[in-house]
């Protein structure tokens, strides 16, 4: 199982061409940074730190990020550190990583470059870790996604698309709804949809039309008029499905209110990972959290001819 | 399809919006209009439902589908030879959802009113509409911008109030 991420988490880093110098007498450094501070401030630069200690023992300073109006010569040291220019070699060329970094991966790759802060988000660090579900969380998980391959099957027995589809309140395991794919009846009720629709039952609504023997539709608190702390959609709720959703499928979660979205197989037009990640998309008013590859084998297996 | 056409369709699904507007829900409107032997029916028209039904997918879009398959299986048409000569009017751009169910249920095209710059399918957030998806799926034809004015006034109107049928804790207010 991993979790899906925005794609910054993943970028490589990348880097852009500084003026550097090598202090040559220590004991100038901190007035050496002090008035490159001062002479050349990098707003968009804040992640870089302004001195490099190599293993040699050299310290270099950052001047300034190169550009077209910046002469790589004595010069213009000269002309703008004045009387601290004696202590500075000549300025060389040096690649920095440009942007702040947002994964720990990031850091590591960008320090090796030219030493860079980190203000380390814990949950990202841990996410990308795939180090984030204790084994008691993982059982309950995974059985979760059985569910959704059972009804899978049944979809599959039923000359459906065999996908499979459960929505769990993980505070209420009790709470559930198992429902499968449908769209050779209807072109719009792929498996997360007529889920949703069974969340909407589970409430008190629900709008699809069909007898569908095997769904599993568990009694849940129904919202009364007076006391509206009932459930609201799937505020809280935890998909499983055996295949990526697509873009309708993915947007309909987020309209839903959605917690976090377990999916088994990928999918090539699939919006939670494969083709788009909708669930990352800044724009949008909610978001939730996505892993992939959760019994992956088998919620691909289920796409086989042989084995019904 | 001449811009008086548009016109005229448009005022329909300003009309539902409006009706959405006065029983509490997003005032979204639109009507599916189906071209036959070179005349125009409206085979479904919706308006968001997402309230009264507790499944936040009833936008109204998807509910004018739904009449539309009613309507073909009325009528004895397979239903996705009537989706696929419909023509979509509808008040604010489709969401994201909305666009690839349009687009999945290959409806021809969509003529919207105002963009939707914080879900919208269409362009404004993603292009779900025109993205090269499924080789066999044609892309959605966009006409943008036929009676925005009206729409927006609406969805200020309702932002401006919150929604009162959602849990306490959950109410937020829309910007
Ligand atoms: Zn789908
Ligand atoms: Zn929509």
């Amino acid at each position: 199982m991993n979790a899906v991420l925005h794609d910054d988490y993943y970028r490589p880093v990348q880097t852009e061409a500084a003026l550097i110098c090598n202090i040559l007498n220590k004991k100038k450094t901190s007035d050496i940074v002090r008035d490159v501070r001062t002479a050349f401030p990098m707003p968009h630069w804040k992640h870089l730190k302004r001195i490099k200690a190599s293993k040699d023992g050299t310290l270099s300073a950052l001047i300034c990020p190169l550009n077209d109006s910046i002469a790589n010569d004595d010069s213009f040291i000269h002309t703008h550190l004045e009387s601290l220019a004696p202590f500075l070699s000549s300025p060389s060329v040096a690649q920095v990583p440009k942007e702040n970094p947002l994964s720990r991966q990031q850091y590591e790759a960008g320090n090796r470059m030219w030493p860079i802060s980190f203000h380390e988000d814990k949950r990202i660090t841990r996410l990308m870790s795939n180090d984030f579900f204790s084994s008691e969380e993982l059982v309950n998980h995974t059985q979760n996604m059985q569910l959704a391959l059972e009804a899978g099957k049944q979809a599959k027995l039923k000359g459906e698309m065999p996908i499979g589809c459960v929505i769990v309140d993980p505070n209420d395991p009790n709470c559930k709804v198992i429902g499968h794919d449908l769209r050779s009846r209807h072109p719009l009720w792929h498996a997360a949809m007529v889920a949703v629709d069974l969340v909407a039952r589970q409430q008190g609504g629900g709008v699809y039309q069909y007898n569908e023997k095997d769904f599993f539709v568990s009694k849940c608190e129904v919202l009364s008029e007076k006391d509206k702390t009932g459930p609201y959609l799937c505020t809280g709720y935890d998909v499983y499905l055996t295949q990526e959703p697509c873009s309708m499928c993915a947007m309909a979660l987020v309209h839903s209110r959605t917690n976090r979205v377990f999916w088994g197989s990928p999918s090539t037009q699939g919006a939670l990972g494969s083709r788009y990640k909708i669930h990352v998309e800044r724009s949008l008013n909610h978001h939730y959290e996505v892993y992939s590859g959760l019994l992956a084998h088998q919620c691909l297996a289920l796409f086989d001819k042989e084995n019904g | 399809m001449s811009h008086e056409d548009h016109l005229r369709w448009m005022k329909e699904a300003l009309r539902l919006a409006d009706e959405a507007f006065k029983v509490g829900e997003v005032p979204v409107g639109c009507i599916l209009v189906y071209s036959h032997n070179g005349q125009e029916i409206i085979v479904g028209q919706g308006r968001n439902e997402v309230t009264e039904t507790k499944n936040a997918t009833r936008h109204a879009e998807m509910i004018a589908i739904d009449q539309a398959m009613g309507w073909a299986e009325k009528n004895m048409f397979k239903s996705a030879s009537v989706l696929e000569k419909c023509k979509l009017y509808v008040t604010v751009e489709p969401c994201i959802m909305c666009a690839s169910a349009l687009r999945q249920a290959r409806i021809s095209a969509v003529v919207y009113g105002c963009a939707n710059e914080r879900f919208g399918g269409c362009g404004s957030v993603l292009c779900v509409s025109s993205d090269v998806l499924d080789s066999e799926l044609a892309p959605l034809q966009c006409v943008s911008g036929i009676l925005a004015e009206e729409a927006i006034a609406l969805l200020k109107n309702f932002y401006k109030c919150e929604n009162p049928n959602a849990p306490a804790e959950k109410r937020k207010i829309k910007a």
